[in-house]
């Protein structure tokens, strides 16, 4: 029973972390803009298939396909989904939310048609193979750098949010945005900032996780689906909120894989975040601001 | 004199137009021609590459005269994998585009779904149905069970209880291949698998006590949800059970994160054989960036010799589309000849006529002879219906390991290799 418990803890961590990676950029949207971003996924895509592009047509190294790849995901985030989309029909949910799907359907097929999954897309940045031994647990050692790299990325963000200036007016905006705008905050400047820095974590996530996950057209969808669950259990648009809900879901999956059956590791997380909304609607954070 | 004249040449030239849209429209545009259909979801690549399959077989039949010297057309329907796209699609290829057949290349749910819509238009659109792509056993059963209804229903594939046998083969194969004594068994949670997991009443105990009846110890047993990404806690409970191999008896899970992660687990020394899904399909080492490496699996891009038909059909397509199909596609090769081998047995193109032929047909298929049984499925086990199991070695080189007759064949010097010596490089 202890080495089961052991491995619960080990995996509560690494999934997580993974869980923290793939939520972050959501809760940000959230937290500053107040919108519910169901163009989330597309960011994921954007981000291997963009990689990809520049490897295969253009013929970039690894190092600056990544480079590349960011300038695309910068452009792509406020050129196709802020400025035209987010900024413009901000007061107007119901086109905001039907255009944000739209862009992430364009998308999806747009890399169905062009790279197919019979392509045989492969993002080549593992950093160390093989596995590592924790205790009884023996976990990929790339999904252990993915999990550092999701602490790393997260402290990074909390810290920025924190302690800088600008972080500061992102915060400000967040809890309250007419006043922030009296303090002579940009509005405008912080959404668009806002966007652009959630398109980082879920970024870095896809380089670090690529070696261990399928990249197919379609993966923008679960991930997206896991970063609502994460955000929804831990409070929307609350950062600390999203840190306690990703361990908790880790802690729940491993739990239930290790101690009843694996099969039941996603109806879990479903079922426990029902309860949530039921019980607690507003989530586990405390907070309605980004932190 | 001169309004006459007019009125005259407009009469005329409207005489001919009629004449020429008549002749357009005519026996010698459309009734002439044979309408095959094909429904497919073209996103996924099993159904978008069983489409080529088929249009090559339909190609060929044209080039050498057609269907009782009639040509054949192919249409297809894109049913983006939803049930009432598919069935819509199909009451639109029989009913308004008058297909005489319809490759049906789609899941369980599409297929009873499709087999209900074309029991319902039998009466008065005659038409043929071929499943080339589901096993569900109670898809056969129903034609058995009430054949006028359902006697149109064909399906040039396996069903559940084939597919049993087909299972057992690959244990048989890797317990011999791996010598071995314990083993790990994954299945996927889909309505496919419900027999493999409950049993088949009366026929087959559930595939967990079929695989322990070879003389091989489940030590680890679970069910996967299709849309599973996560796989990471399974390999560490199976790596912790050390089984001489897994089985991960899957179709619509994700093959390829399977692959990724079992590569880089603590279960990566231990031989892995995935039953479906991506692995089938021909760009399956890539997509995996190389972590593929032992898995062994059902293939049909390797050039191996089931039958006289199995490479010409793999040079054919390689040839014509530039492509290497999954091997779900050798059904829908098949499909278009086996009626095409009907109507010449029954020297006629009436589909009562050659219903009745189909279920006597007896034709070399791409996968072995072709016949059906009472349930109207192909009849599977050497000589009949096989598949060809490659294990991948180094640089993505398929290597046939079964049947071992056809590996000979195949690749004389070359067998199956465990994980561990292929990943130090042996």
């Amino acid at each position: 029973m202890v080495d089961t418990i052991q491995i619960i803890l080990v995996y509560t961590f690494v999934l997580g972390s993974l869980y923290l990676l793939i939520s972050l950029g959501f809760s940000i949207v959230c937290g500053v803009l107040r919108v519910f971003h169901l163009g989330y996924g597309v960011t994921f895509i954007v981000a291997v298939y963009a990689m990809w592009m520049l490897m295969k047509e253009f013929h970039f190294g690894l190092v600056s396909a990544m480079i590349g790849m960011f300038i695309i995901q910068t452009l792509f985030t406020l050129g196709i989904i802020y400025f035209p989309v987010v900024k413009r029909y901000i007061e107007q949910e119901e086109l905001l939310l039907t255009s944000l799907i739209l862009i992430s359907l364009i998308v999806e097929e747009s890399a169905n048609f062009f790279y197919p999954v019979t392509a045989g897309v492969n993002i080549p940045t593992t950093i160390l193979p093989g596995a590592m031994k924790i205790g009884k647990a023996s976990i990929p050692i790339q999904m252990l750098i993915a999990s550092a790299v999701a602490v790393v990325t997260t402290a990074a963000f909390v810290l920025f949010l924190l302690k800088s200036r600008r972080g500061l007016v992102i915060r400000a905006v967040s809890q309250d945005i007419e006043s922030a705008q009296l303090m002579g905050a940009n509005v405008g400047r912080v959404y668009a900032l806002a966007m652009v820095l959630s398109a980082i974590p879920p970024t870095i996530c896809m380089l670090v996780i690529a070696p261990i996950w399928s990249i197919e057209p379609s993966l923008g969808l679960p991930l997206m689906m896991t970063a609502i669950l994460v955000a929804i259990l831990g409070g929307l648009g609350n950062i600390r909120g999203s840190m306690m809900a990703s361990y908790i879901v880790g802690f729940l999956s491993s739990s239930v894989a290790f101690l009843f059956n694996p099969r039941m590791m996603g109806l879990a997380t479903l079922i426990t975040v029902f309860i949530v909304l039921i019980f607690r609607p507003e989530g586990i954070a405390k907070s309605e601001s980004l932190w | 004199m001169e309004g006459k004249m007019s009125k005259r040449i407009v009469l005329l030239i409207g005489v001919l137009g009629l004449a020429g849209m008549l002749l357009w429209v005519g026996p010698g545009h459309t009734a002439e021609t044979i309408k095959m259909g094909y429904i497919g979801n073209f996103s996924w690549p099993v159904a978008a590459d069983a489409f080529y399959a088929a249009k090559l077989a339909v190609d060929e039949i044209n080039k050498a005269g057609g269907i009782q010297g009639r040509q054949v057309e192919l249409l297809n329907e894109d049913s983006r994998g939803q049930t009432p796209m598919a069935t819509a699609a199909y009451k639109k290829l029989v009913m308004t585009k008058g297909a005489m057949m319809v490759m049906i290349a789609e899941g369980s749910e599409i297929n009873f779904a499709c087999q209900e819509a074309g029991a319902d238009l039998y009466p008065e659109f005659k038409h043929i149905a071929m499943n080339t792509c589901t096993s569900h056993e109670e898809l056969g059963d129903k034609v058995v069970k009430n054949y006028k209804r359902y006697k149109f229903y064909f399906r040039p594939f396996l069903k559940t209880t084939s597919y049993f046998q087909f299972l057992k083969e690959n244990i048989e194969a890797m317990n011999y291949l791996t010598k071995a004594k314990t083993m790990a068994l994954i299945i996927e949670d889909a309505l496919w698998t419900e027999y493999f997991r409950k049993g088949l009443l009366g026929k087959y105990p559930p595939f967990k006590e079929i695989v322990e009846g070879t003389g091989v110890k489940v030590v680890y047993y679970a069910e996967t949800a299709t849309g599973e990404k996560m796989f990471l806690p399974i390999l560490d409970a199976i790596a912790a059970k050390k089984p001489d191999y897994i089985y991960n008896l899957n179709a619509y899970s994700d093959a390829v994160i399977f692959a990724k992660q079992w590569a880089t687990s603590g279960a990566a020394d231990i031989d892995y054989y995935n039953n479906g899904g991506a692995s089938t399909m021909p760009g399956y080492w890539g997509m995996t960036g190389g972590a593929a490496l032992g898995v062994v699996c059902t293939t049909y891009t390797t050039k191996a010799a089931v039958t006289e038909r199995t490479i010409p059909f793999i040079e054919g397509v390689k040839a014509r589309y530039n492509k290497d199909l999954n091997w779900v596609s050798y059904s829908s090769y098949d499909a278009p000849y086996l009626i095409k081998t009907a109507a010449d047995l029954a020297k006629s193109t009436d589909i009562e006529a050659i219903i009745k032929s189909l279920e006597a047909v007896e034709m070399v298929g791409v996968s072995g002879k072709a016949k059906f049984d009472e349930t109207h499925t192909y009849i599977y086990g050497y000589p009949y219906q096989t598949a060809v199991r490659a294990q991948f070695q180094k640089d993505g080189i398929n290597v046939v390991v079964f049947p071992y007759d056809v590996a000979k064949a195949t690749n004389p010097d070359k067998t199956f290799v465990p994980i561990k010596k292929l990943r130090k490089g042996l």
